[in-house]
C-alpha cells in the first residue's frame, strides 16, 4: 500500500519532460514557439490566462511589448498616461522605486524568456537528441532552433543591459531551482551578448524580405545584425567604451540585404504589415490565435480616441496614453511638417488642449496618437477586431538612423555621404511628392540633435525613446526639460539615478548576490 | 439467539407502578420518558411529573429526559417509585469524541470543545457551519455572504498558512472529508442536514489535533450525527417558512442627485451632461427582491427488535435569495444503523448521508453594476435598439454597443443562467470488536467514502448586454460553458485500543493505520448557443479541456493516555504521515505531541473547596502538526510541461504552432509544520452552574509553504511555492457558561466566549532585505492590476498596503495628499505603509436560552472588533474623473462623493480602509412548546425567529461581514430572515 504514494500525473496533458521530448520535431518547435510567443502574449491561454509571470497582472504588467512600451515611452518626452493604476504615475513622473510593478513585470518577463531559451538548449544537446533517436533531419532543424534560442536570450539580456545594467546571470549550465545566480557587471554582460550573437549567427536562418510562408515570425541573420548594430551604438552608454565602428559594420550588413523602406510609412503599422519589405523582426499577432490585453491590443486601445476606434478597428478605446506637447515639437521644428505623413498620426484635431493640464483627464489634455491600425493597408478589415497587426521590433528605418548616427559620432567604415543619403531616404519616404524634395537636408544640417529629433519623428510610440534620450544624455539632468518631467507641469531636472531602472526589490529580497543600482 | 437472551429478562407478574419524577430542586419534570426495559411499552410524565404504567414486577424502568442523566431503576415489586433526575450538564462532556476514539472529558488534556447541536439548533434551517458561529472561543465563522447556500470561512485560532489552505479538517462520523468541496456547491458542509447533527467537537490545540498529523494545523472539527436508540419509534418533523429581505442599500446617488452632480461638476453644456438620460431608476431596487423559502425535515428513530437501532431522515429545502434569480433546492437523506452482536462486544455503525442540490447562482456583478449604472437611464431600451435583447445598454452615436460599457444590472441576472446540479454522499461502516482474549482490548475498522459529482451550465444569452461588453469576444454571442466534476475520496482506518486500570494507574493506548485516496476529474466545454452554432458551423467557440488527478495520504499513528490517581494525566501522540504530494525523499513527516493535565479539584487539599468549586483543571500541551493541502495541485514537486490553450499560439509562416512550456517546481518541497504551545484552565463553580475555560496559545509555523518571489533566472517563474517563511499566532481564549436561574418555571442559560488572536509573519524571503515590502495580492475593482493587500514581515498576513491619507480640520480627506513617510519630499511607493487587516483582533459570542413555562426565548449575539475592510465600492465610485467614460456613458457615484470631492481616483488611499467592527445579532427566536398534545403527538414547538435582525457597526458599506480578503466589492449582503417554524415529535 505504501507504493500508492508514488503517484505520477494521471492526466495525459500534464506532462513530465521524459514524456514530452522524443525523436519528433513537434515539441521542440512548440518550445521555440513559446519563446517567440513570450514577446507577443503573456500566458498559455488566450487573453493572458495561465500567466507566465506570477504576482503581477499578466496582460498589463508582464506583457513584453506593453512593458517595453511603458518603460521606454512613459518616462520620456513622448507620452503621459492618464490612468492612476499603481505604478503608472511613477513612470510618468520618473519617481519610480524598486517596488514598481511595471518594472517588476518587465524584468521577470525577460528572465522568463531567458529561462525558456535555457530550457530549449538543455533539452536539445547532441547527447540527448541522439539518445532519443532523433533523425539527422530533425537534428538539423534543431540546430537552427538552438541558434534562435541563443539569439532570443541575447535579446532579453540586451534589454536587461539597457534598462538595468548589472543583473543576475544564468545560462543553460545553471542548475534549475537551487543556486542563486551571480550578478554580472555591464561590461561582462555586453561581452556575453556580443559573443552569443556572433556565435549563433551562422546557424540562424538566412535573411528573407517580406513575408515567408515557412519562416516569417522567426529571427534570421539580419535580426541578429540589427541587434548588434543597436548594441554597439549604445556601447558608450552601457560601459563607457565606444563601438560606433562595429555598429556601422553591422548596419551595413543589414543594408546589403534586399530590405527596403516601405513606400508608405503607414503600411509598416497595418494588419498586413507582414508583407512590409522594411520588416526585419516582427512580433506577430494573428487575431483570436494570439489574444492578449497587452501587446498590440494595448498599443491600439490605449492610444486611440473613442471617436476613431472604428476607423482603426480596435477592440477597445481605453485611451489613457497620449502625447506630450514635446512630441509635437519634434515636428514643429520642421518647416513643412504638415506635409510629413508621420505627422498625420499626431491627431491634434482630436483634442482641445495640446498641453496636458490635468494628467488624470482622458480627453482634451494632450494629443492622441493614432499610429497602429488593425486594418489592411487598402482599408479592408481583417477577420476580427482582435489585432492582426505585427509590431516591428526591428525595421530598416532604424538601421538608416543607426548608421548615420554612428558616422556622426566618429565611427569608421562608413561615410558622411551615405549617412546623409540614408537619412534623406527616410525623409523622402515620409514627405510625399514635391514635399519630399523640400524635406531633403544638407550635410551641414545633419547634426546629432537633428538625428535625435528625426528618431522622435520616425519612431514615436515605437518603444525606443528612453534608450535614445539616455544615449544623447538628455533623459536625466537639466539639459532637456519636457512637461511633467519630474512631476511638475513645466518639467524639472531629475537625478542621474533614473538613467537605469532599479532591480526589483523582489529579486533583491530573493538573491543575496545582488547589489542594487546606485541611488535606489 | 441474541433476541432470546435480551427478551428473557421479564417473567414476573404485571403490576401497576406509579411515581413522580423531579429534579434535584424538587421541581417536577414534565414529559420525561418512562420505558419498561426491553419493551416498547412506556409513558410520559404529566404536568406535575406524575406517571402511571403497567410493568412486570421484576422489570426495570428506564427514565430519560433531555438534559438529564438517564436512569435504570429495577421495580422490585414496588408500586410507587419516585425518581430524582440529575441534570446532565456533563452528559455530553462526559465523553468527548477525539480522533480515533473517545476520552472522558475529565481526562482530556487538550483544548477540546464539544457542542451539543440540539442546544444551539432550535429548528432553525441553517447550514452546519452557521450553527457554530459565535459558539466556541477561538473558532471564527465568517459567512461569505448572503447568497443561498453560501459557504463560511471557518478559522480555528487564526490561519497557520498563507498560500496553503487554512480550513480546518472536518471529520464526519469518522470520515475526513474533502473540504475543498465541489464546483457548483458553495458550502461543502451543506452535505449534512443541520438537523441530523448530534455534536460538534472542536479540537483546537496540537495535543488534541496531532493525531490527525499532516492535516491538522488548522484544527479539526469532528461532527457526529444522530443515531438510532432502543425504545419506541420516535418520529420528528421540523419545518419552516421564511421570508428574506434586504437590510439596506449602497448609498449611491439617485437620479436627480446624480444629474445635479454631473451638471455641477462639468457644466450644463458639457459632453458629460449631454450623456445624461431622462429616466429615474433605482437599480438596486431592480435587482433585489423579498424572497420566500421553505424547509422540511422528517426523522424516524427507533430500533428493530432491540437489536438494530436505526435512524432515518429526509430533508427538503427550497431557498430563494434576495438577489433576483438566485436560489437553491436541496434534498438530503441520511440513514444510520448501529447493530451490535456477540452480546455487545461487536458493534457496527453504518452511516450514509446524501444530498442532491440544484443551484442557480446570480452573478454578483449585478450588485457592482447596479451601484454604478447611470440612474438616469431606463431599465429597458426605449430606442428599439437591436442590441441587448430589449435591455437598455450604452450605445455609440452610430447605434452600436459601446464595448467597454457596464452591463445592465437586471440583464446580468435575467440573461445569465448559471445552474448546477450536485450529488454528494458521505458514508462509512465502522466495526468495533472487543477482543475476547484480553480485557480492555478492542479493534476498530473503519471504511468510508465521500463521493460527489456536479454538472453545471453557464449560459449568457446571445445578444444580451453582457455579450457585447464582457469577455474576450464582445461580438454579441454569449460565452457559454458547461462543467462536470467528479470526486471520490475513499478511506480505510484500522486501530487497536487498550484501556485498563491498574490500581491508581489508568492506561488508554491506541495504535493504528490509515489509508486515504483523493481522486478528482473535471471536464469543461465551451459550446456556442444553438443559433450561433448554426450560424458559424462550429459547435464550440473554444477548445474544451479535461483533467484528472489523485493523491494519497497513508499514516501510522498512536496515542497513549496515562492517568495517575485521577489527578495527573498525560497524553502522548505520534503520527507518521506519508503524502503522495511530495518527492520521494520528503514524503514522510512525523508529528508528535505531548500534554499534561492536572485535575487540581481532585487533590486532597481541594476537598474543602467542594462546596464552591466543582471543577479545576490545568492543562499544558505541546505538539507539531503539518499542512499538505498546498492549493497547488497534486504534483507540485515535479518538473512538468503544459500545453497552451485556445488563444495562445504563435505562427511560423503559415503554420499555427501551439505552445509548450516548462512549469516551475520545487523538488524539495516539504511539509509545513506548526508547533503549538497551549496552556489552559478549566473551572466550574457551584456544581458547575458556572463553568468555563481559559486558554492561552502560541503557534509558530515554520517551513511555511508560501508562494514567494524567487531569484530571477533560477526557475520557470518568478514565484514559487516553497518552504521559506515563518508565521506565528498568539492568542487568548475565554469562555464561560452559566445558569443564573434554575427553577420549575423559569430557566436561563447563558454562555459567552471571547478570543484575542494576533497573527504575524516573521519571515518571508530567503534573504532579509529591508527594502522588500512583501507579497502583494488582493486585486481590486478599478483600474488594471491594482492590488490592495500584502503579506509583509512583522505584520499580520493579509494586511492592507496603502498611502496614509492626510485630512483637513473637518476630517475631510485632502485630495492626493499623503504622508511623506520617508520625508524625501516626494510621494512615491516608498511612502506606502502596511496598515490594518481584515481579521478581527477580538471576536466574541454571547448566546442565551431563557424558558418560562412553555415559552422560550433564545438569541445569539456575535461581535468582531478590529477587523478592517477596503471599501472598494466607495473607492471606485467617488471620483469625478471616473464619472464619464470618453466613449460616451456615465457611472454613478456614492453620495459621499460630494463630501470627499475627489477629482482623480485614489484607490490606494488609507481613507478607504475602514473599521468594520460589528455587533450582530445572528438570530433571536421565541418559541412555544406544547406537551402531551395527544396520544400520537408527544410534543410540539412553534417558533418565530428573526435572523440578522440588526447589526451595529460604524462601517458605511452594506454589510461589514464577508470574506474576500476584506475587499468590499460585489458582496452579496446578508438578508434579514423571518422564520416561522414548527417542530413536532410523535
Amino acid at each position: 500500500c505504501l507504493d500508492d504514494l508514488n503517484t505520477i500525473p494521471l492526466d495525459k496533458e500534464e506532462l513530465v519532460s521524459e514524456v514530452v521530448f522524443g525523436s519528433e520535431i513537434g515539441p521542440y518547435q512548440e518550445l521555440l514557439a513559446k519563446i517567440y510567443a513570450g514577446l507577443a502574449i503573456s500566458g498559455n491561454e488566450g487573453g493572458d490566462g495561465d500567466p507566465d509571470v506570477a504576482g503581477v497582472d499578466g496582460g498589463s504588467q508582464a506583457s513584453f511589448l506593453r512593458g517595453l512600451w511603458n518603460l521606454q515611452t512613459l518616462p520620456s518626452d513622448e507620452a503621459l498616461c492618464a490612468w492612476n493604476d499603481v505604478g503608472i504615475p511613477d513612470l510618468n513622473y520618473m519617481t519610480w522605486t524598486a517596488n514598481n510593478v511595471f518594472i517588476k513585470g518587465f524584468y521577470y518577463r525577460l528572465y522568463y524568456q531567458i529561462n525558456l531559451a535555457n530550457a530549449l538548449l538543455r533539452e536539445t544537446t547532441e547527447e540527448k537528441l541522439s539518445s532519443r533517436g532523433a533523425s539527422e533531419e530533425v537534428k538539423a532543424q534543431i540546430k537552427t532552433y538552438r541558434a534562435e534560442a541563443r539569439f532570443a536570450r541575447a535579446l532579453s539580456y540586451y534589454y536587461l543591459l539597457d534598462m538595468f545594467r548589472n543583473v543576475p546571470f544564468v545560462n543553460e549550465d545553471s542548475p534549475v531551482g537551487s543556486t542563486l545566480p551571480p550578478q554580472i557587471m555591464a561590461e561582462d554582460l555586453f561581452d556575453y551578448i556580443e559573443k552569443e550573437l556572433t556565435e549563433c549567427e551562422a546557424d540562424m536562418l538566412d535573411p528573407f524580405v517580406g513575408y515567408h510562408p515557412t519562416y516569417y515570425g522567426r529571427a534570421h541573420k539580419a535580426a541578429n545584425w540589427a541587434l548588434l548594430s543597436r548594441l554597439y551604438l549604445n556601447a558608450e552608454t552601457y560601459m563607457g567604451v565606444n563601438k560606433y565602428t562595429e555598429s556601422i559594420t553591422y548596419s551595413k550588413k543589414v543594408l546589403d540585404e534586399n530590405f527596403a523602406l516601405d513606400p508608405v510609412y503607414k503600411n509598416v503599422f497595418t494588419a498586413d504589415n507582414e508583407n512590409s519589405v522594411e520588416m526585419i523582426l516582427p512580433i506577430r499577432y494573428e487575431g483570436e490565435d494570439t489574444q492578449t490585453w497587452g501587446g498590440m491590443t494595448f498599443l491600439m486601445s490605449s492610444t486611440v480616441p473613442s471617436a476613431l476606434q472604428a476607423e482603426i478597428n480596435s477592440v477597445g478605446a481605453w485611451q489613457g496614453n497620449r502625447a506630450l506637447v514635446s512630441l509635437l515639437r519634434f515636428f514643429e521644428r520642421e518647416n513643412r511638417h504638415e506635409d510629413d505623413t508621420r505627422f498625420s498620426m499626431v491627431r491634434t484635431d482630436q483634442t482641445e488642449n495640446n498641453e496636458i493640464v490635468d494628467p488624470s483627464l482622458f480627453t482634451n489634455n494632450g494629443i492622441p496618437i493614432v499610429k497602429y491600425y488593425n486594418t489592411y493597408s487598402d482599408g479592408t478589415l481583417p477577420p476580427s477586431n482582435i489585432v492582426y497587426t505585427d509590431f516591428p521590433l526591428f525595421r530598416l528605418g532604424e538601421i538608416h538612423l543607426n548608421y548615420a548616427e554612428a558616422v556622426l559620432r566618429g565611427g569608421t567604415g562608413g561615410d558622411q555621404a551615405t549617412a546623409l543619403q540614408l537619412v534623406n531616404d527616410l525623409r523622402r519616404r515620409a514627405y510625399k511628392n514635391e514635399a519630399a524634395t523640400a524635406a531633403t537636408i544638407t550635410a551641414s544640417q545633419l547634426t546629432l540633435d537633428f538625428i535625435l529629433d528625426e528618431r522622435g519623428r520616425e519612431f514615436f510610440f515605437e518603444a525606443q525613446r528612453r534608450t535614445d534620450l539616455v544615449r544623447f544624455g538628455k533623459f536625466t539632468g537639466s539639459s532637456y526639460i519636457w512637461p511633467w518631467k519630474g512631476n511638475v507641469p513645466a518639467g524639472r531636472s531629475i537625478a542621474d539615478t533614473y538613467k537605469v531602472y532599479p532591480i526589483p526589490s523582489d529579486d533583491i529580497g530573493a538573491n543575496q548576490n545582488l547589489t542594487q543600482n546606485p541611488g535606489y | 439467539m441474541l433476541m432470546v437472551l435480551s427478551a428473557s429478562a421479564q417473567t414476573g407478574a404485571t403490576i401497576n407502578v406509579r411515581g413522580i419524577v423531579t429534579d434535584i430542586a424538587g421541581e417536577p419534570i414534565i414529559g420525561a420518558n418512562i420505558l419498561v426495559q426491553g419493551t416498547s411499552s412506556g409513558t410520559i410524565t404529566d404536568y406535575d411529573g406524575n406517571f402511571t404504567l403497567q410493568a412486570p414486577a421484576d422489570g426495570v424502568l428506564e427514565i430519560s429526559y433531555i438534559g438529564y442523566r438517564p436512569q435504570s431503576i429495577p421495580i422490585n415489586n414496588r408500586s410507587t417509585i419516585n425518581v430524582t433526575m440529575e441534570e446532565d450538564t456533563e452528559l455530553l462532556e462526559e465523553v468527548v469524541v477525539i480522533g480515533y476514539g473517545t476520552v472522558r472529558k475529565d481526562d482530556a488534556t487538550g483544548s477540546v470543545v464539544a457542542i451539543d447541536a440540539s442546544k444551539i439548533n432550535k429548528g432553525l434551517a441553517t447550514s452546519p457551519s452557521s450553527l457554530l458561529a459565535g459558539q466556541v472561543a477561538g473558532l471564527s465563522v465568517v459567512s461569505s455572504g448572503g447568497a443561498p447556500g453560501s459557504a463560511s470561512n471557518i478559522r480555528i485560532r487564526g490561519g497557520s498558512s498563507m498560500s496553503a489552505s487554512n480550513d480546518p479538517l472536518i471529520v464526519i462520523d469518522g470520515v475526513p472529508v474533502d473540504t475543498e468541496g465541489i464546483n457548483g456547491m458553495a458550502d461543502p458542509l451543506s452535505t449534512i442536514n443541520a438537523n441530523d447533527i448530534e455534536t460538534f467537537t472542536v479540537l483546537k490545540d496540537a495535543s488534541a489535533t496531532a493525531i490527525y498529523g499532516s492535516r491538522a494545523s488548522n484544527g479539526v472539527i469532528i461532527i457526529t450525527t444522530k443515531k438510532g436508540h432502543s425504545g419506541k419509534l420516535q418520529v420528528a418533523y421540523n419545518g419552516s417558512v421564511s421570508v428574506s429581505t434586504k437590510t439596506g442599500l449602497v448609498d449611491v446617488m439617485d437620479a436627480p442627485t446624480f444629474r445635479n452632480y454631473v451638471i455641477d461638476s462639468f457644466g450644463e453644456d458639457s459632453q458629460q451632461a449631454a450623456a445624461l438620460g431622462n429616466t429615474q431608476t433605482n437599480w438596486q431596487d431592480q435587482i433585489f427582491k423579498t424572497a420566500t423559502s421553505t424547509d422540511h425535515n422528517v426523522s424516524l428513530a427507533g430500533s428493530i427488535s432491540n437489536f438494530l437501532p436505526y435512524r432515518v431522515s429526509v430533508g427538503y429545502t427550497n431557498e430563494k435569495g434576495i438577489l433576483k434569480t438566485s436560489g437553491l433546492e436541496r434534498y438530503t437523506g441520511s440513514i444510520n444503523m448501529s447493530p451490535s452482536f456477540l452480546d455487545g462486544s461487536l458493534r457496527v455503525q453504518l452511516n450514509a448521508k446524501g444530498v442532491y442540490n440544484t443551484n442557480r447562482f446570480a452573478d454578483r456583478g449585478a450588485i457592482n453594476s447596479a451601484t454604478q449604472f447611470d440612474p438616469t437611464m431606463p431599465v429597458y431600451s426605449e430606442t428599439n435598439s437591436p442590441y441587448g435583447n430589449g435591455y437598455h445598454m450604452s450605445l455609440k452615436t452610430d447605434g452600436t454597443p459601446i464595448d467597454i460599457g457596464l452591463a445592465n444590472p437586471l440583464a446580468i441576472l435575467e440573461q445569465k443562467s448559471d445552474k448546477s446540479k450536485v450529488y454528494r454522499s458521505i458514508g462509512n461502516m465502522q466495526v468495533d470488536y472487543n477482543l475476547p482474549f484480553l480485557e480492555g482490548l478492542r479493534a476498530n475498522l473503519n471504511m468510508g467514502y465521500d463521493i460527489s459529482e456536479s454538472n453545471g451550465d453557464v449560459i449568457i444569452t446571445d445578444n444580451s448586454p453582457m455579450s457585447w461588453v464582457w469577455g474576450s469576444y464582445k461580438a454579441g454571442w454569449g460565452e457559454n460553458s458547461t462543467y462536470y466534476q467528479y470526486k471520490s475520496n475513499t478511506l480505510l482506518d484500522f486501530y487497536l485500543n487498550y484501556n485498563n486500570n491498574f490500581g491508581v494507574h489508568r492506561i488508554d493506548a491506541m495504535g493504528g493505520y490509515s489509508w486515504q485516496r483523493f481522486y478528482s476529474e473535471e471536464e469543461n466545454k465551451f459550446p456556442y448557443s444553438a443559433a450561433m452554432a448554426a450560424q458559424t458551423g462550429n459547435e464550440f467557440y473554444k477548445e474544451g479541456n479535461d483533467y484528472s488527478t489523485e493523491s494519497y495520504v497513508i499514516s501510522f499513528f498512536g496515542r497513549l493516555n496515562y492517568s495517575l490517581l485521577e489527578r495527573y494525566l498525560f497524553t502522548l501522540t505520534l503520527r507518521n504521515d506519508g503524502s503522495s504530494r511530495f518527492s520521494p525523499g520528503n514524503k514522510w513527516g512525523l508529528f508528535p505531541s505531548a500534554a499534561f493535565a492536572w485535575r487540581i479539584i481532585n487533590e486532597p487539599f481541594m476537598e474543602n473547596a467542594g462546596d464552591v468549586m466543582s471543577d479545576l483543571k490545568l492543562r499544558l500541551g505541546y505538539g507539531v502538526t503539518g499542512q499538505q493541502n498546498l492549493g497547488n495541485g497534486d504534483y507540485p514537486w515535479m518538473g512538468r510541461y503544459s500545453y497552451s490553450k485556445a488563444g495562445a499560439n504563435y505562427f511560423f509562416g503559415n503554420t499555427k504552432v501551439p505552445l509548450i512550456r516548462p512549469l516551475a517546481y520545487d523538488e524539495n518541497l516539504k511539509w509545513e509544520e506548526t508547533a503549538t504551545y497551549n496552556a489552559g484552565l478549566d473551572f466550574g463553580f457551584l456544581n458547575n452552574r458556572i463553568s468555563g475555560t481559559f486558554d492561552v496559545y502560541y503557534r509558530k509555523t515554520t517551513d511555511l509553504l508560501n508562494t514567494v518571489g524567487i531569484a530571477a533566472g533560477t526557475n520557470f517563474s518568478n514565484e514559487l511555492l516553497t518552504n521559506v517563511g515563518e508565521l506565528e499566532n498568539k492568542g487568548v481564549e475565554f469562555s464561560i457558561t452559566g445558569r443564573p436561574i434554575v427553577s420549575k418555571d423559569l430557566n436561563w442559560n447563558v454562555s459567552y466566549n471571547i478570543t484575542y488572536n494576533r497573527n504575524r509573519i516573521t519571515k518571508l524571503t530567503i534573504n532579509d532585505d529591508p527594502s522588500y515590502v512583501g507579497v502583494r495580492f488582493g486585486g481590486i475593482d478599478g483600474g488594471t492590476g491594482n492590488n490592495i493587500a500584502i503579506h509583509s514581515v512583522n505584520y499580520p498576513s493579509g494586511s492592507f498596503y496603502v498611502y496614509e491619507q492626510v485630512y483637513d480640520n473637518d476630517g475631510r480627506p485632502l485630495e492626493g495628499v499623503f504622508v511623506d513617510q520617508n520625508a524625501d519630499g516626494q510621494i512615491n511607493e516608498e511612502d506606502m505603509i502596511v496598515y490594518k487587516n481584515a481579521a478581527p483582533d477580538l471576536f466574541m459570542g454571547l448566546s442565551s436560552q431563557l424558558s418560562y413555562k412553555n415559552w422560550d426565548l433564545n438569541f445569539s449575539l456575535r461581535s468582531n472588533i478590529g477587523n478592517y475592510v477596503y471599501n472598494n465600492i466607495q473607492s471606485n465610485r467617488e471620483s469625478r474623473s471616473i464619472t464619464y467614460d470618453p466613449s460616451g456613458w456615465l457611472k454613478n457615484k456614492v453620495n459621499s462623493a460630494t463630501f470627499t470631492n475627489f477629482d482623480a481616483v485614489h484607490y490606494q488611499s488609507s481613507y478607504y480602509i475602514q473599521n468594520a467592527s460589528f455587533l450582530k445579532m445572528d438570530n433571536i427566536s421565541v418559541g412555544y412548546n406544547f406537551n402531551n398534545v395527544s396520544n400520537w403527538l408527544q410534543s410540539a414547538r412553534l417558533h418565530l425567529t428573526v435572523q440578522n435582525p440588526f447589526v451595529i457597526t460604524k462601517y458605511k458599506g452594506l454589510d461589514p461581514e464577508f470574506t474576500n480578503d476584506g475587499i468590499d466589492n460585489n458582496i452579496y449582503p446578508h438578508p434579514r430572515v423571518f422564520i416561522l417554524g414548527f417542530n413536532l415529535n410523535f
